[in-house]
């Protein structure tokens, strides 16, 4: 098991703190594979970038829903966790490890 | 629920109860209870400690018959209290707020990402 410190550090940089008054079920993500990611990554940037990955694959499920008096779009919830992976992917601790990328660019 | 959506749910949930949060002081009435003469007595009621919850506007939608943007269980009032699932409320609960008193009326019985109450006017305290 990591250390504390580092599982907190990196429920930060995935944006799964655990809120006031609650657990880890309150997040997306458990303790032990918070702990998994830090143990097998050779420093937090790089398990930074495992976290995300797996993050949006949750939130890849999630749709747009209006019901009643509410509406939420957690559509986009899934395009920023793919601009985390590619904030995390480009740093030297990424996928990439810092080297030159070719990308295609797209107009919005 | 997937547990991704409930976590999302519970999060939006936490941010609009902190956009404008207000501190409830909930006092709770007593079990009623019957004596061995044959009448009832109430317990003595518990003030719980202060819980943070939001209060908003119960809106409703006329057409040409009457549409309720909020589906059923809980009656219509004019406002409403949202705290997170974690809070506790139940109907006949009192509290203060803008400096008077206020009822729960009606504990929505089916959302898992919040606690949504009716609440109704009480009145200021009599003498």
């Amino acid at each position: 098991m990591a250390e504390q410190a580092d599982i907190d550090n990196l429920r930060v940089m995935l944006g799964e703190i655990i809120p006031d008054g609650g657990t880890e079920d309150d997040t997306l993500f458990t303790d032990a594979q918070i702990s998994a990611w830090v143990d097998d990554s050779p420093d937090l940037e790089r398990a930074a970038y495992d976290g995300w990955r797996a993050k949006a694959a949750q939130l890849a499920d999630l749709v747009n829903v209006t019901d009643g008096a509410a509406s939420r779009e957690f559509a986009k919830a899934f395009d920023n966790a793919r601009q985390m992976i590619s904030i995390y992917q480009r740093s030297s601790s990424g996928s990439t490890e810092g080297r030159t990328r070719v990308g295609r660019i797209v107009r919005s | 629920m997937n547990h991704a959506e409930l976590v999302m749910r519970r999060r939006n949930v936490r941010a609009f109860i902190k956009a404008d949060p207000v501190e409830v002081v909930v006092t709770r009435p007593g079990a009623i209870t019957t004596t061995g003469a044959g009448g009832t007595v109430r317990a003595p009621s518990t003030t719980l400690a202060s819980q943070q919850a939001r209060i908003v506007q119960i809106k409703r939608k006329f057409d040409n018959g009457l549409q309720n943007i909020e589906p059923g269980y809980i009656p219509s009032t004019e406002y409403g209290l949202v705290a997170e699932y974690t809070r506790d409320f139940q109907v006949d609960d009192t509290f203060e707020w803008l400096g008077t008193n206020w009822t729960i009326t009606g504990v929505h019985p089916t959302r898992t990402e919040s606690i949504f109450c009716s609440m109704d006017f009480l009145g200021p305290d009599n003498g």
